[in-house]
């Protein structure tokens, strides 16, 4: 009965790690059995529904006993009137307004989000904190005793070992390759090459064969992608390490699932590549695509992962429902650090360092959510992009020369092509977030940028928009396609189940399928509320996709529909390094 | 320059330009083969930038060259889809010295340009190829007006300098001083030219979209970092 020390609080405040990481756990059980028995008030947080919609929107099979878990604590709470959210998203917030409840405890784990973010942030802090792990659970009074008293991360010894495996082996098309579970895998096709390695189909059409240059491969690159492997991450938007390769008894690479599509910085390049690769998007397609970016960071945040380096090339992307991460390989896990990261995407404040030497923060990540955010709904946009400015980009963006204002007051440092009026069509809420980022230096957490677009995304499917011109990606140009359409545009969509959950403003959001009573869906289907079970979903095929199967939040990957298209590219590095590296050798070698 | 000004030749990308401006001999010792390899070079070049998604919006291309006077033959923002105009080589001038100035010109003109617009830009590249030294009226005086101002802009990192010797009777003390953070002029033979626009395309790749900085450019070195190890060894890092 490791949970015992529970028993003496009246109110626990929960963390969703909690059901992510210990639902389907006798532990979990155990806890219920405590709340229900000691008949306890459970405080959550506005994440803790928004962090479950970012897992649910995954697909990744792992995360069924994360939606039991919620069934179960929502089924057995809410009929009592025993869950209380409490409308708060910022960590020093949540912290602030449920410091009085009295006799509480915080529920949460080692690497959350929360806990992570409560180390970093330092608020005042004076409440039992409980951390539950896969094998102890302590209780710290305060946040002072659990800086002092909890086994503190440090960076992994192998960041430093300078060394690479070298070893004559290569592999290429043809070629058999052993797999960590010890399966046989063909090399069939080259699809990329790129800066690290070559992308290969193989025999297994679900998989595609990462395979290292020479020289790529060191330590921490090995050991950090054994410890991906072990996460078994399979989301269906992201291109994780799903085993190991080994040719002749040699590590050379890795699987993943293969992305379709272009990288999200060929397609965010401004109206002729928006117009030319999806010329009947809306802002909706906008604000879905970022919706589903922000989901899979915080999926990824949730595994103790920093992405690191974020920027427009390591997305793919086929429609607006269909977006893949890449170049995986790279992100920091644990305490193994990420080793790159750009000038353009990376906070200023981590200039100037060796990336291999420091484990990055979930703050240090904050600044480079915020250039995702921008870029995607600039259209590629850098919001330091500035007419008559400084020699520089270093500059503008040090000097923090943001050139939109709150009032509209002066836009002649605005880069013209209509990036004015995509600035005076957004919520007000996003442009002053944006501008307190980019012009005072302000951060917000990644899942308060995912609240922010979702309800805007919100208020453009339900049609709340009065003026046409905001659903336009270019409001008020008239920018026309140039070139032939990709035939991306053609695919069928995948039924957008994801508008479905509405009533976000909705206080009794925990109440299954009463869920939006008070506010109109955007279709005709009963809104199932976010946690009823699959079997209750009802989810009908949409008439807009004939080929595609119902989808509900609880569907499998294999459920998806398969898109078709040729695919374009799957390193996300196809620079061609690979004959760079060999030429420079043969003529200054 | 200035006045040419077109909104319409700067595209409507959002991406991050790098303006780099070819500057090249066309003196009568480039006749026959050399100039030939030269057109092949530049073509693939602008091919390869093109068939790339990553580059096709971001690479910025203007052409100049000095043999009897120095010309502007394609100015930037005016890559055709027919392909390139084909450079031949004529008389016995090399006014190397004026080629450059001009080429700075272009390229400060098209910075200036891109500031008008809102451009984000990577610090512009200058590519010169030579074969000789610089000859003709008042050839070496501009040539230390060129050397000068490339020094000034490389110091302040403004500008990125590739200076390439064709052959064997390249003045490499005068080109050498083109460059203050190069060690060496780049020489190649007129052999070498598929390989070298290979190198100055991936090179400008590498800059777009793996942001490499300026620095790798001078600095060519195509060994991985750190010491090689044997499997055996590599595993028992993993362990300890």
């Amino acid at each position: 009965m490791a949970l015992e020390a529970l028993r003496n609080y009246k109110s626990l405040i929960v963390d969703y790690s909690i059901i992510r990481e210990a639902g389907g756990t006798a532990l979990f059980s155990e806890f219920l059995d405590i709340v229900v028995s000691c008949s306890m008030d459970i405080y959550v947080s506005k994440s803790f529904k928004l962090l479950h919609y970012c897992v649910i929107h995954q697909a990744d099979t792992k995360n069924a006993a994360a939606s039991n878990a919620m069934k179960d604590l929502c089924g057995l709470l809410l009929p009592e009137r025993k869950l209380h959210s409490v409308q708060c998203l910022e960590t020093n917030d949540f912290v602030r307004s449920t410091a009085d409840i009295p006799d509480s405890c915080f529920v949460t784990t080692a690497n959350s989000i929360f806990t992570k973010r409560i180390l970093e942030k330092r608020p005042e802090f004076h409440n039992d904190i409980c951390i539950i792990g896969a094998k102890s659970i302590n209780v710290y009074h305060g946040l002072n005793d659990l800086i002092l008293n909890m086994p503190q991360v440090r960076i992994s010894p192998l960041a430093s070992v300078n060394k690479y495996l070298d070893a004559s082996v290569f592999c290429n098309v043809g070629d058999t390759v052993l797999t960590g579970d010890q399966r046989k895998l063909t090399l069939t096709k080259r699809v990329s090459s790129g800066a690290e390695g070559m992308v290969f189909t193989t025999d297994d059409p679900k998989l595609v064969a990462k395979i290292y240059h020479k020289g790529v491969i060191t330590p921490l690159r090995w050991s950090k992608l054994t410890k991906m492997v072990s996460m078994g991450i399979k989301s269906v938007g992201i291109c994780w390490p799903r085993d190991l390769i080994f040719y002749r008894g040699v590590p050379v690479g890795y699987t993943m699932i293969l992305g379709k599509g272009k990288t999200l910085g060929n397609v965010f390049d401004g109206p002729d590549a928006m117009m030319n690769n999806f010329p009947k998007w809306t802002r909706v397609d906008i604000t879905t695509t970022l919706c589903d970016l922000l989901e899979k960071y915080l999926y990824l945040h949730m595994h103790n992962i920093i992405a690191g380096d974020i920027q427009l090339k390591n997305a793919l992307i086929f429609s607006a429902n269909s977006l893949y991460l890449i170049d995986m390989d790279s992100v920091q896990v644990d305490d193994m650090p990420c080793p790159v990261g750009t000038e353009e995407f990376t906070d200023p404040r981590l200039w100037g360092q060796n990336f291999s030497g420091f484990l990055r923060k979930l703050g240090d990540e904050d600044y480079s959510i915020a250039m995702l955010v921008f870029s995607i709904l600039f259209c590629g946009l850098h919001p330091y992009a500035t007419r008559l400015g400084k020699e520089t980009l270093r500059e503008e963006i040090v000097e923090k020369n943001f050139p939109y204002d709150l009032q509209n007051a002066s836009e002649e440092h605005i880069p013209k092509g209509g990036y004015n009026y995509i600035w005076q069509y957004l919520p007000e809420n996003i442009r002053n977030m944006l501008y307190n980022v980019f012009k005072n230096g302000a951060s917000y957490e990644a899942v308060e940028w995912y609240d922010a677009v979702l309800s805007y995304k919100e208020a453009l499917t339900s049609r709340n928009m009065e003026d046409e011109e905001a659903y336009k990606i270019f409001p008020k140009m008239e920018y026309h396609q140039t070139a032939e359409a990709a035939p991306a545009e053609e695919a069928p969509a995948r039924p957008m189940f994801k508008t479905r959950f509405q009533g976000l403003n909705d206080p009794n959001i925990y109440s299954g399928g009463l869920g939006d009573q008070n506010s109109r869906p955007v279709n005709p289907h009963k809104y199932p509320g976010p946690f009823v079970p699959k079997e209750d979903t009802g989810f009908d095929n949409p008439p807009t996709s004939p080929f595609a199967p119902p989808v509900s939040p609880f569907a499998a990957p294999s459920e998806r529909p398969q898109a078709t298209a040729e695919p374009e590219d799957n390193s996300g590095d196809d620079s061609g390094n690979g004959v760079f590296k060999k030429f420079k050798k043969g003529l200054f070698g | 320059m200035a006045d040419n000004f077109s909104a319409s030749d700067f595209g409507n990308s959002t991406k991050r330009r790098l303006p780099i401006c070819f500057c090249l001999d066309t003196s009568g010792s480039m006749m026959g083969d050399p100039i030939r390899q030269l057109n092949m070079g530049l073509s693939n070049f602008i091919a390869s930038i093109k068939a790339n998604d990553d580059t096709r919006s971001a690479t910025d291309i203007a052409i100049i060259t000095f043999g009897s006077s120095v010309e502007i033959v394609m100015p930037f923002g005016k890559i055709k889809d027919e392909g390139l105009p084909e450079i031949s080589a004529s008389t016995t001038m090399t006014p190397i010295g004026e080629g450059i100035l001009t080429a700075l010109e272009l390229l400060n003109a098209r910075k200036e340009g891109y500031k008008e617009m809102g451009i984000k830009y990577y610090q512009p590249w200058l590519v010169v190829i030579t074969d000789g030294a610089p000859q003709g009226p008042n050839a070496m005086a501009n040539m230390r007006l060129a050397i000068q101002a490339c020094n000034e802009l490389e110091k302040d990192d403004k500008l990125v300098i590739f200076n390439i010797g064709v052959g064997n009777s390249v003045d490499f003390d005068i080109l050498k001083q083109l460059s203050v953070k190069r060690e060496e002029p780049i020489s190649v033979t007129s052999g070498d030219f598929g390989k070298l626009f290979e190198f100055l395309g991936s090179s400008s790749s590498s800059v777009v979209s793996s942001g490499m900085s300026d620095d790798a450019l001078y600095n060519i070195n195509t060994e991985p970092e750190g010491e090689s190890v044997e499997v055996d060894d590599f595993f028992k890092y993993m362990e300890e």
